[in-house]
């Protein structure tokens, strides 16, 4: 009995080092599922484009040869593109302010984004049909400061101020994630050592939440991660001798 | 009931599109065994709101009799379907559709339908198809708002296009299925006779709207329709019947104008490649039962087409009846055979048309 159970923690063990050594097998199920119902699908689809119902580019030449098509397929990249601006101006404050915060106002920040997102999607569409509309409550608004009525449901902006909020947790929470992961104290730091504010912010978190692929893989050591932070602020001060110091019994140059 | 016994093919299939006896000695409308489909499912589609309702309502003893899970989906897609259908996976049961589809794609989306499995001895004349059942009768019909029209309300369709005298919003359908009583009540306006109509001058209908496109809203779904009425987002609202009901029931001060009021009927259809097709066939034959027909036309204000069909409604409702021979007196038939047969150019011109063009 005992003699078996050994055996099994350490067959159990030897898998899960085998997963810390290779971490990408615990994306297989994911990827499966991934390649199942997303990949295979749009694959058939790319195939039957040229294939059904003739082989050729039937389907492009009817696609490119009417203008509506352009127009449907233009003002859908031009809406995604608006929506995706106006997610980033929203959700990255937003996600910052999560970062920063105590943990009961995180926690509503979280709720914020997260209960529209459960609601039903009909329901909020709906709700913003009741906000948008020509006689809904903007436009009862607008009227009774005696302005003229704005064009807000069925346009663009309409579309896009209705998009954003939709799409908006899926902006706030990657942003979060990302931003939850970096020491707050290299903020600090980086004041401490003569950075203003803005400058500690924006080369501190640009770089690293904007663009996480970008950001460093390697120093998971904070220590070293601080120090060179520490230098690159000390250089963007022009304090140099402040660098001087810190690198005096470093291995760095300034 | 009256029930004949006859042989022969050719007769009964003229029987199909008569509509006259029933000859099976098989289904009952609104008839179904005990128990006979439990443990299915069935996916019936319609067009939502207050009418996928009552049609859920009136299948309710159908449901319980039979056992059958009974889901409700939509609105009726067409490219959903042909999606489905193409793809070998079809999802829907039974399909409500309007007047033209099931006469359009007989046979390649719509299965062509057999009638030893319905009862449909008592639909009236001329309503069905070789794939396609009546699910009820009802009408198009032009309402406003009375609030914004108080001394000179409009009287016809040439009013919805005329914005200098009747000035506001106007609402009309503008889902991706095409009508072709907007094509026509357009050509009117234009001065079209209406006997040198067709072949029709799609283009210069829909310059109609063009014109007032400014003030024109499109409505995707009946109850968006229904919302555009009750918030007062448009004066004027092509609207199908029920629904323009179910929005003055609501407290919309709306009218309707019944003078050339569209006379227009929904389908019922089994998609080609459905599961179980004699459990679609069920349901149908249940719908068009008399009590079916009778619970979904107290629910709806819609027509019953069950001839026998005695629904008890209210006042209110019974003035949105389409049924009664002074509004059948005044009602306009739209070119149901020629909008089929052209069906394809009509979509082309309609894409363009709700796309912005």
């Amino acid at each position: 009995m005992d003699n078996s159970q050994g055996q099994t923690d350490s067959r159990m063990s030897s898998s899960w080092s085998r997963f810390r050594r290779q971490p990408f097998l615990l994306t297989v199920p994911a990827l499966t599922l991934v390649v199942l119902v997303m990949a295979v699908p749009l694959i058939t689809i790319m195939i039957r484009s040229f294939t059904d119902p003739v082989l050729g580019f039937g389907n492009y030449t009817w696609f490119f040869g009417h203008q509506l098509n352009l127009t449907v397929l233009s003002r859908t990249f031009s809406i995604s593109l608006w929506v995706t601006v106006s997610c980033v101006v929203f959700a990255y404050p937003y996600a910052f302010a999560m970062s920063v915060a105590g943990p009961r106002t995180r926690l509503l920040l979280v709720l914020c984004v997260l209960v529209p997102f459960w609601v039903s999607g009909v329901v909020r569409t709906l709700a913003w049909v009741i906000i948008l509309q020509d006689s809904g409550v903007i436009n009862q608004a607008v009227t009774w400061l005696g302005f003229e009525k704005l064009a807000l449901i069925r346009t663009k902006l309409g579309v896009t101020i209705g998009m954003t909020q939709v799409l908006l947790p899926f902006m706030v929470m990657p942003l979060f994630a990302v931003m939850r992961g970096i020491d707050l104290r290299l903020i600090q730091a980086a004041k401490s050592l003569g950075s203003t504010p803005i400058k500690a912010f924006s080369s501190r978190s640009t770089f690293r939440c904007l663009c996480p692929a970008c950001s460093p893989v390697r120093p998971s050591c904070s220590s070293w991660r601080l120090a060179s932070i520490s230098r690159r602020f000390c250089l963007a001060g022009r304090r140099a001798r402040c660098c001087r110091r810190w690198c005096s019994n470093r291995s760095c140059r300034c | 009931m009256k029930r004949t016994y006859l042989a022969g093919g050719s007769f009964a299939f003229a029987l199909i599109y008569g509509g006259m006896v029933a000859a099976q000695d098989g289904p009952v409308a609104g008839e179904v065994e005990e128990d006979s489909l439990a443990g299915e499912t069935l996916t019936f589609v319609s067009y939502g709101g207050i009418y996928q309702d009552g049609q859920i309502k009136s299948l309710q003893p159908f449901v319980e009799k039979s056992g059958v899970e009974l889901y409700s989906d939509g609105p009726t897609s067409l490219a959903k379907l042909q999606a489905q259908v193409e793809s070998g996976n079809v999802m829907w049961d039974v399909i409500d559709t309007g007047d033209f589809l099931p006469y359009v794609h007989c046979g390649t989306l719509f299965q062509k339908l057999d009638f030893s499995k319905i009862d449909i001895s008592n639909i009236p004349e001329g309503q069905v198809g070789e794939c396609s059942v009546p699910a009820m009768n009802y009408g198009v019909v032009l309402t406003y708002n009375k609030d914004a029209y108080p001394d000179n309300p409009p009287d016809g369709w040439e009013d919805f296009f005329d914005t200098e005298n009747y000035p506001g919003t106007r609402a009309m359908p503008g889902y991706p299925e095409p009508n072709g009583y907007i094509i026509e009540v357009a050509l009117l306006k234009a001065g079209v006779e209406k006997d040198e109509m067709f072949p029709a001058d799609v283009d210069l209908a829909l310059d109609q709207y063009r014109e007032i496109r400014d003030n024109l809203i499109l409505w995707q779904t009946g109850a968006e329709s229904q919302q555009i009425m009750e918030s007062g987002e448009a004066d004027m609202v092509i609207a199908w019947s029920g629904r323009a009901r179910a929005a003055v029931e609501n407290g919309a001060n709306f009218e309707p104008i019944w003078n050339d009021w569209i006379v227009v009927m929904d389908q019922l259809t089994i998609p080609v490649g459905v599961e179980n097709p004699d459990a679609a066939y069920a349901l149908i034959n249940a719908a068009i039962g008399k009590e079916a027909q009778e619970t979904l036309t107290e629910e709806t204000s819609y027509s019953p087409i069950h001839v026998d069909a005695e629904p008890q409604v209210d006042e209110m409702t019974a003035q949105w009846l389409t049924n009664t021979p002074e509004r059948l007196e005044q009602g306009y038939l739209q070119n149901v055979p020629y909008w089929v047969e052209n069906y394809e150019a009509l979509s082309e011109k309609w894409a363009e048309f709700i796309a912005g063009y």
